[in-house]
């Protein structure tokens, strides 16, 4: 049910991010970021499900690709947690 | 039509590239923009083709391959960023206006041409040398002269650049789908290219590949961070405002996939044979003085000569009026034709693509000698 969403500046950098996670077996979801979470204007994210976090995290752990933000989303709200 | 200005536009597209651009006119919207089927498409279609051209010219992060309408405005891009008013650049003898222009809007700018004979690479390299000792800001340096099709030695240019700690802008249009143009070789700050040459995709297409901070030539939508008042900070929103070329760059995508499939050296070697065959027969022809070196490392596919007694716009009117297509004057290169000697006259260039064949220079030659023996 939860997901998890992991923020790109820009639509080209969150496909780069889910490319690099499907090279590790991740499947990733490319979409625009709810506008509450964005305090920059329109953002983009990887929506990776809950299974996938601990290795999303390693895979992503001290690479440039690190997402600045991670949500949780719970299946009402988002909440940000650290990746 | 025998259609030998390839240096031009290649005209003849692999079928892939035609459907892809209909396909994307039928089916594609604005990529970055939107959640539906058709953005969500075109957004994909964008990835891949930076993608594809990240794999081919030896890019590691594909988010510094940048759209841009054509290698012109790649090189605006890259001189408008690194060039400031009184500062010191080098150009080869060969540069287009794609190149000069740019430079001479920027105030002041201090200009050294190296004057190297055509088909000299060494004195080139040489004087290359020379003037970065001399003390130079940033070198622009075209890889092969789109009227001679003159290869300049990029590789040693890059390598002594990086050495002297001086950016390099390269103008790969007559070489990107052609030679080796490799950023992880090169290192060059900025590799700008257009689309519809070598790489088949359609006209109002270009790659700027960019390893070097710039700032952007156009200011506007990204799709991205709006409420930012500046350009976003990263690549490639940063140099991409406005609606992107959907039809173009589903063209391209697949005009680099065959560019893949086919090789570079391949084709290569195949326009050098058509250019080597052409230049032969021109030169049996009596009062037809040919500019050729068809070597590796010296020449292209490209082939301009003059003929005694002949005007050379009214030359290729003439071929044209017998469906002859190939383009005459100064090619927008009065610079590589004052280094070659040719600018009171100019040249008529015959440029081939992987489409041209052998038979075709030939009959070219034959309608040559048809037209002056008239």
């Amino acid at each position: 049910m939860g997901y998890y969403l992991l923020t790109a500046p820009s639509a080209t950098r969150a496909q780069k991010l889910a490319r690099l996670l499907m090279q590790s077996g991740i499947a990733g979801r490319v979409r625009r970021l709810p506008t509450a979470l964005s305090s920059t204007g329109c953002a983009y994210a990887v929506q990776v499900g809950r299974e996938h976090f601990l290795s999303t995290a390693r895979l992503l752990h001290g690479t440039p690709e690190k997402p600045r933000h991670c949500y949780y989303y719970d299946g009402t709200t988002y909440r940000e947690v650290l990746l | 039509m025998i259609y030998f200005d390839a240096a031009a536009t290649t005209l003849q597209k692999p079928a892939a590239v035609r459907a892809a651009v209909e396909r994307a006119v039928n089916t594609m919207s604005s990529p970055g923009r939107g959640s539906y089927r058709a953005t969500v498409l075109a957004e994909e279609t964008a990835y891949r083709c930076r993608c594809a051209a990240a794999a081919l010219f030896g890019m590691e992060d594909e988010s510094c391959v940048v759209f841009t309408h054509n290698a012109t405005h790649g090189l605006n891009i890259a001189i408008a960023g690194l060039v400031k008013p009184g500062g010191r650049v080098v150009i080869t003898g060969y540069e287009h206006n794609a190149v000069l222009r740019p430079l001479y809007a920027i105030p002041d700018v201090e200009l050294t041409v190296l004057d190297t004979p055509l088909f000299r690479p060494e004195k080139m390299l040489e004087e290359f040398r020379a003037a970065l000792d001399a003390g130079v800001d940033v070198a622009v340096c075209s890889h092969v002269s789109n009227v001679f099709g003159a290869v300049a030695p990029m590789e040693e240019m890059a390598a002594l650049c990086r050495r002297a700690g001086v950016p390099l802008v390269v103008d790969a249009s007559q070489s990107a789908g052609v030679l080796d143009v490799k950023m992880d070789a090169l290192q060059a700050a900025f590799i700008a290219m257009p689309g519809h040459k070598g790489l088949y995709g359609p006209q109002g297409t270009g790659l700027l590949l960019c390893n070097h901070e710039t700032k952007p030539l156009l200011y506007g939508g990204t799709g991205s961070l709006s409420r930012l008042r500046q350009m976003p900070p990263t690549l490639p929103d940063r140099l991409e405002s406005g609606t992107h070329n959907m039809p173009g760059i589903a063209g391209l995508l697949e005009g680099i996939g065959y560019v893949r499939r086919m090789g570079t050296a391949r084709i290569a070697r195949h326009e050098r044979a058509v250019a080597r065959t052409a230049a032969e027969e021109l030169r049996k022809i009596e009062g037809v003085h040919v500019f050729y070196r068809n070597d590796e490392g010296y020449g292209t596919g490209v082939v301009s000569f003059i003929a005694d007694g002949y005007d050379c716009q009214t030359l290729a009117e003439a071929m044209g009026r017998r469906g002859v297509a190939v383009r005459a004057g100064l090619h927008c290169a009065p610079l590589a034709h004052r280094s070659a000697g040719t600018e009171k006259t100019g040249t008529v260039r015959l440029s081939a693509s992987a489409f041209n064949t052998n038979q075709q220079a030939v009959q070219f030659a034959q309608i040559l000698r048809e037209i002056v023996r008239n």
